[in-house]
């Protein structure tokens, strides 16, 4: 009797997790946008929270929130200002929560969030490596 | 009567004032300024740069979209996350943080003064009856 309640237990608690991995993260509920324009000023360094892009599109500035500082640098992501850059993200409040982020100068596409908006670089059931793009 | 008409055709759009697009972008703004991101605690999610702090804010702004109320979203971090990720604590919490720290320093205060003004007091009265004189030439010997 134990050990069928042990299993059943496990069964559920396996479900669970399996169901939990396929939720969406709140920032998918958020519009999608595309954003093209120039790179006017990147916010990167260390322990100073998540960088960021600030886009220059027409006659204003948009800023883009990018994702884990160690993730950027393990895909060898490397913007400069005044680069030319294509984004696609989920609108929220003034800015940016950047998808997919493209500089045409150097081909590089860099992907931060999968279809359900959860964090590529987060591990676990909330992106986890396993959803990593190869470098 | 004019100006009663007039509180009358004001009075809606006031009560509606909340659901006008700039009500809600202050209503997002107050609510974003009310929780400390909950992976660190230091600092307002609306400044905050990080991952669970876009999360929020992006709960935050659907759920006034979805007509929750201030109470309710307040209530739902706080079971999430605990008492702590409010910027200012409610309760008897906000007393202790706003109020109970200015009344000790107060009291210290009045205390202080009191027992300035009783010393002062003690040492400008004239020496009790039967005290040795000690002549103010005389010095201490060391």
């Amino acid at each position: 009797m134990k050990r069928f309640l042990f299993l059943t237990g496990l069964v559920v608690a396996g479900l669970a997790l399996g169901q939990s991995s396929d939720t969406q993260a709140p920032i998918a509920g958020s519009p999608k946008v595309e954003v093209k324009g120039k790179i006017e000023k990147i916010w990167i360094s260390r322990g100073q929270g998540m960088p960021s892009l600030q886009v220059r599109t027409g006659d204003k500035t948009v800023s883009v929130a990018l994702g884990s500082m160690r993730y950027l640098m393990e895909q060898d992501f490397n913007p400069k200002a005044g680069d030319e850059v294509a984004v696609t993200g989920y609108k929220l409040n003034d800015g940016v929560v950047a998808i997919t982020v493209t500089l045409p100068a150097t081909g590089k596409v860099l992907r931060l969030r999968d279809e359900a908006g959860r964090p590529v670089w987060m591990g676990g059931r909330r992106g986890g490596p396993m959803n990593r793009p190869p470098k | 009567m004019n100006r009663r008409y007039a509180l009358f055709a004001i009075l809606p759009m006031l009560l509606s004032a909340g659901d006008s697009p700039s009500g809600r972008s202050a209503r997002i703004a107050a609510l974003e300024e009310t929780f400390l991101a909950p992976c660190c605690y230091s600092e307002p999610i609306s400044r905050h740069r990080s991952e669970v702090a876009l999360q929020m804010k992006a709960e935050i702004a659907r759920w006034v979209d979805e007509g929750k109320t201030d109470r309710e979203i307040i209530d739902t971090y706080k079971q999430r996350y605990g008492a702590r990720v409010l910027v200012e604590p409610e309760g008897s919490q906000w007393w202790w943080m706003h109020v109970v720290p200015w009344a000790v320093l107060l009291l210290g205060l009045a205390f202080t003064v009191r027992l300035m003004r009783r010393m002062s007091a003690r040492n400008g009265l004239p020496q009790a009856a039967g005290a040795a004189d000690i002549p103010s030439d005389q010095g201490w010997d060391v």
